[in-house]
C-alpha cells in the first residue's frame, strides 16, 4: 500500500513538474511573442491601468516598463485629441471594450509620447476575459504610422509639384503667346497715340491761326464741335495712363507666369540647381500673393546672396507654407482689430550659411504647443484650413533634403519669426 | 547707313502683326519681313539677303531649331535669334551651337528694339562678307589643350565640385565666353546680366556643365601648328591683361559694372586673334610676317591681310553672342581709341592701357611695331599722371600671374 501511495505521489509530482515546465514554456513563449511581435501591445485592467506592455510599445511611447506599468493608459498616452483638446476616458474605444465587450479598429488616431510629442497610430482594442467569461480589462495593439503617413504626404506633395510643373509649363506657353502680341500691340498703340497727339497739337495751332477768317469758319466750328464730343482734353490726359496701367497689368501676368514656371521647376527631376534664394522668394510671393494681400503688408529686405544648390520648387513650397501660416496667424488677430498686419521677409548670408527669416505680427504661438508645431498632423486650425502637414513637410524639406535648419522664435501677442538656414 | 533686313518667323499671325506694329519706330533702320513657317522663310531667304532672322521655336512642320540650323549652313552671315515661349532645357540645348541669342516670350518691347539696334550697329563693325560668314558660323571656340584636359579630368572625378570647374573655366577665354553667352540667354531663367565667368558656372550648375562638356562637347581644344605663335603666351597675355584692366579700372572708378566689364573685355580682347589663328592659320602667319617685314603694328598687318583687325573680328563675335555694348566697344576700340568718342574713363580705356603696359614690360612678346599709349585721350581726360600708378598695378599682376603659372 505504502509503495503504491508513494508511487502515486511520485507520479503526481512528476506530472505537476511536467505541467510547471509546460507553463514556464508557454509563459516564455508568450513573453517572447509579445516582445518580438511586429506591433506594440499594451494590456490594461478594468480601470484602464497598464498591466503589461511589450518592447515595441515602450519604445514607441518613450516609457520604461517600471514607469509605465500601473499608470492609467488613457491619461498617459491618449489624453488629448490632435488639436490638443481633451479626450475623455469614457469616449475612448478601450473604455467601451471594457464596458460592453465590443472590439474596435481605429485608424489615424493620435497617441502621445512621454516627451510631449504626438504621433499618428492605427490600433485594435479588444476586451480580455477570465475563465468565467468576465471582462478583466482590454488588450490594445497599435502601430506608429507617422513615418509612413509622412512618406505618403511627401509623395503626394512631390506629385502635386510635378503636376503643377507640367500644367504650368503648358499654360505658360499658351499664355505667353497672346501676352507677346498684346504687349507688342500695346507698345505700338502707345507710340502711335503719342505721334497722333503731336500731330493734333500742330493741327490745333493751325486752327488757332485761322480763327476768324470767314473762309475757315465752317471747319473751325466743326473741329470745335468734334473736340467737344470726343472730350479731347480728357482723352489726351487719360489715354497715356490707360496704356501705362495696361502695360503694368501685362507685366504682372508675365511675372506671374515666370514665377509659376520657376516655382514648378523642381517637379522636373531630382537634382539640385544653383539658385538665387531672393528670386525664389520673389517668385513664391507672386504665386501666393492672394493668400496674404488682404491681411498683411509684405516687406522684404533682401541681402546679397551667393547662389546655392537647392531644389527650387521645394524651397518655394516652404516659403509659401510659412507665408500662408503667417497670413493665417495675422488673420486670427485681425478678426479683433481690423487692422492690416505685417509680414517681413529678410535674407542674409553669414559664415557660409544663408538665413531666411519670415516674421509675422500675428498672435504668436502659445507656450504649450510650441514643442509640437513640427509634429506631423498637428494643427490648431479648423478643418479645411490646414492639414497639419505644412510645417512637418517644410521641416523635412529643409532638414533632410537640404541639410539645413528650420526653427522659430515666438512671443505671444507680438508674433512669430521662422528661420530657414541653408548651408552653402 | 543703309537699312538692314530682318525676317521674323512665327506660325501665329497675331505675333507677326504685333511685332510689325511694335517695331514701326525702327522703320528707318530695318526693312521687316515676315514668314508664317520654316518653309516660307527659306523661300524668302533664297530670294534675298537677310541680316537677321528671329524665329519661334515650336512651329508645325519645320521647327525653329531645324530652320536656324539650315540658315546657319546656307546663309551663315545671317544673325540667328530665337524668340520663344518654350522653355524646356532639352530643346534649348539642341540649339546651342546654332543660335546666337535666345529671347523669351513675352519679350519686353524695349529689349527687342535695343537688340535690333545693337545688331544693326554690329553689322557695321565688319564690312567683309566672307569674315562675317566665318564668324557667324562659329558655334564654339577652341581652348588651350592643357586647360581642356584639366577640365575633362576634373569633371570626371568623383569629388568634383562647381568651384573647381569655375576656377578652370575662368582661366580660358573661349570657355568663359561660351558660359557667359549661355547664362545670359533668356533660358536659364536668370534675369540680371552676369559678367563673371565663375558666377556663370555657379549659376549653370554642375549637372548642366557636365551635359555641356561631356554630352554636347561645347568646349574643344585648339589644333594648330605651334610654329605660328605660342598658344600659352596668347592665353597668358589675355588673362593677365584682363586682371590688369580690372585693377586699373578699380583704381579709377567705383562703378562695379565698369570694373567687371574691364576685366571681361580684357580677358576677351584677343578673342579675334583666337578666331583667326584657329580658322585661318596660314593667312594669320602672313599677317605676322607682314608686321615684321614692314615694321608695322600687328593690328595694321591684320588690316592689310584680312581687311579688318582682330579687335573688330572679336567684337563682332562677342556681339553676336549677345554681350553688352560696353564690352563689345572695349574689345573693338581698345586698339583704336582715336575712332571712339571718349568723354570719361571706360572699359575700352582700361583694356587699352593694360594691353600697352603689358607689352611695355614684356617687349620680347611684341610682334611688329609696338603700340603706344594714346596720350591725346589720356590728356583729354587729365589722366596722363596716372600712368605711373597703372604701371605699378601692371607689374604686380604680371608678377602674381607669372608665379601662378610656375606653380602649375
Amino acid at each position: 500500500m505504502a509503495t503504491e501511495e508513494t508511487s502515486d505521489y511520485a507520479h503526481l509530482q512528476k506530472k505537476i513538474e511536467g505541467l510547471l515546465e509546460t507553463l514556464k514554456q508557454v509563459g516564455y513563449q508568450n513573453s517572447m511573442m509579445l516582445r518580438w511581435v511586429n506591433g506594440a501591445v499594451v494590456t490594461v485592467d478594468r480601470e484602464g491601468k497598464v498591466i503589461q506592455a511589450n518592447t515595441a510599445a515602450l519604445t514607441a511611447l518613450g516609457w520604461s516598463a517600471e514607469e509605465f506599468i500601473g499608470r492609467h493608459k488613457h491619461e498617459t498616452i491618449h489624453h488629448s485629441q490632435s488639436d490638443g483638446s481633451e479626450y475623455p476616458w469614457d469616449f475612448c474605444p478601450a473604455f467601451a471594450a471594457i464596458e460592453d465587450g465590443s472590439s474596435h479598429h481605429v485608424d489615424g488616431d493620435v497617441f502621445w509620447h512621454k516627451n510631449g510629442s504626438s504621433f499618428s497610430a492605427d490600433y485594435i482594442v479588444c476586451p480580455t476575459r477570465d475563465e468565467n467569461n468576465q471582462i478583466t480589462g482590454a488588450v490594445m495593439t497599435f502601430r506608429n504610422l507617422t513615418e509612413q503617413r509622412l512618406k505618403e504626404a511627401n509623395r503626394i506633395h512631390s506629385m502635386k509639384l510635378e503636376s503643377i510643373g507640367e500644367l504650368s509649363a503648358g499654360i505658360a506657353h499658351e499664355i505667353n503667346t497672346p501676352i507677346q502680341f498684346i504687349g507688342s500691340n500695346l507698345s505700338f498703340l502707345r507710340e502711335s497715340f503719342q505721334d497722333l497727339q503731336n500731330l493734333i497739337a500742330v493741327y490745333g495751332q493751325l486752327k488757332e491761326a485761322v480763327v476768324g477768317l470767314p473762309q475757315f469758319e465752317k471747319f473751325v466750328h466743326e473741329i470745335e464741335e468734334l473736340e467737344d464730343q470726343a472730350d479731347l482734353e480728357y482723352l489726351q490726359e487719360e489715354t497715356p495712363k490707360a496704356f501705362d496701367q495696361t502695360m503694368g497689368g501685362v507685366e504682372r501676368v508675365t511675372k506671374l507666369v515666370l514665377g509659376l514656371k520657376g516655382f514648378a521647376h523642381a517637379g522636373a527631376g531630382e537634382t539640385k540647381h544653383p539658385a538665387n534664394i531672393n528670386e525664389i522668394i520673389s517668385n513664391s510671393l507672386i504665386v501666393c500673393h492672394n493668400a496674404y494681400k488682404y491681411v498683411a503688408e509684405m516687406e522684404t529686405d533682401f541681402g546679397e546672396l551667393p547662389p546655392v544648390q537647392v531644389h527650387p520648387g521645394d524651397i518655394g513650397q516652404v516659403i509659401i507654407n510659412l507665408v500662408v501660416n503667417a497670413a493665417h496667424a495675422i488673420a486670427d488677430v485681425k478678426k479683433d482689430s481690423g487692422e492690416m498686419g505685417k509680414i517681413r521677409i529678410s535674407t542674409s548670408c553669414v559664415d557660409k550659411v544663408i538665413t531666411i527669416s519670415i516674421a509675422d505680427s500675428g498672435g504668436g504661438i502659445p507656450e504649450g504647443v510650441r514643442q509640437r508645431v513640427f509634429d506631423p498632423f498637428f494643427t490648431t486650425k479648423e478643418v479645411g484650413r490646414g492639414s497639419g502637414q505644412g510645417l512637418a513637410i517644410s521641416r523635412t524639406i529643409v532638414h533632410d533634403k537640404h541639410q539645413g535648419e528650420l526653427s522659430f522664435e515666438s512671443t505671444v501677442g507680438k508674433g512669430t519669426t521662422f528661420f530657414i538656414k541653408l548651408p552653402l | 547707313m543703309d537699312k538692314k533686313r530682318v525676317l521674323f518667323v512665327d506660325d501665329e499671325p497675331n505675333i507677326l502683326d504685333g511685332l510689325r506694329r511694335m517695331l514701326r519706330s525702327l522703320r528707318n533702320h530695318y526693312d521687316m519681313h515676315f514668314a508664317g513657317g520654316g518653309r516660307e522663310a527659306l523661300e524668302l531667304m533664297a530670294e534675298d539677303r537677310y541680316d537677321v532672322v528671329i524665329s519661334d521655336m515650336r512651329m508645325p512642320g519645320m521647327d525653329g531649331a531645324e530652320l536656324l540650323e539650315k540658315i546657319q549652313q546656307q546663309y551663315p552671315h545671317t544673325i540667328r535669334i530665337m524668340l520663344t515661349g518654350q522653355a524646356d532645357e532639352q530643346s534649348i540645348m539642341r540649339t546651342i551651337g546654332v543660335v546666337h541669342q535666345f529671347l523669351a516670350k513675352p519679350c519686353d518691347p524695349e529689349l527687342l528694339k535695343s537688340i535690333l539696334i545693337q545688331t544693326a550697329a554690329l553689322q557695321n563693325i565688319l564690312s567683309d562678307g566672307g569674315l562675317k560668314d566665318l564668324i557667324s558660323q562659329i558655334g564654339t571656340l577652341p581652348s588651350l589643350p592643357a586647360t581642356y584636359d584639366k577640365l575633362r579630368k576634373i569633371i570626371n572625378s568623383v569629388d568634383v565640385n562647381i568651384d573647381m570647374l569655375g576656377a578652370i573655366i575662368e582661366q580660358d577665354m573661349a570657355m568663359s565666353a561660351k558660359v557667359l553667352q549661355l547664362v545670359n540667354s533668356a533660358f536659364f531663367g536668370i534675369y540680371s546680366k552676369v559678367d563673371s565667368p565663375t558666377r556663370a558656372v555657379q549659376l549653370l550648375g554642375l549637372e548642366t556643365i557636365k551635359v555641356l562638356v561631356l554630352g554636347l562637347e561645347i568646349f574643344t581644344q585648339i589644333k594648330i601648328p605651334t610654329t605660328i605663335l605660342s598658344l600659352e603666351t596668347l592665353w597668358f597675355h589675355s588673362l593677365t591683361v584682363g586682371k590688369i584692366a580690372k585693377a586699373i579700372a578699380a583704381r579709377e572708378s567705383q562703378d562695379n559694372d565698369l570694373i567687371g566689364n574691364a576685366f571681361l573685355a580684357g580677358t576677351l580682347h584677343d578673342i579675334g586673334k583666337l578666331v583667326l589663328v584657329s580658322y585661318l592659320p596660314e593667312k594669320y602667319k602672313q599677317a605676322i610676317a607682314v608686321a615684321q617685314e614692314k615694321n608695322i603694328s600687328l593690328q595694321d598687318a591684320e588690316q592689310v591681310i584680312f581687311g579688318a583687325s582682330q579687335s573688330a573680328i572679336g567684337a563682332y563675335l562677342i556681339g553676336l553672342w549677345g554681350f553688352s555694348t560696353p564690352i563689345i566697344e572695349a574689345i573693338c576700340f581698345q586698339s583704336a581709341l582715336d575712332s571712339y568718342p571718349v568723354t570719361s574713363f571706360t572699359p575700352a580705356l582700361a583694356v587699352h592701357a593694360a594691353n600697352v603696359l603689358y607689352y611695355r614690360n614684356r617687349p620680347e612678346e611684341i610682334i611688329g611695331r609696338r603700340m603706344e599709349l594714346n596720350l591725346r585721350i589720356l590728356e583729354g581726360l587729365d589722366l596722363q599722371d596716372r600712368v605711373g600708378e597703372w604701371q605699378e598695378l601692371c607689374l604686380q599682376n604680371l608678377q602674381t600671374e607669372t608665379e601662378g603659372q610656375k606653380e602649375e
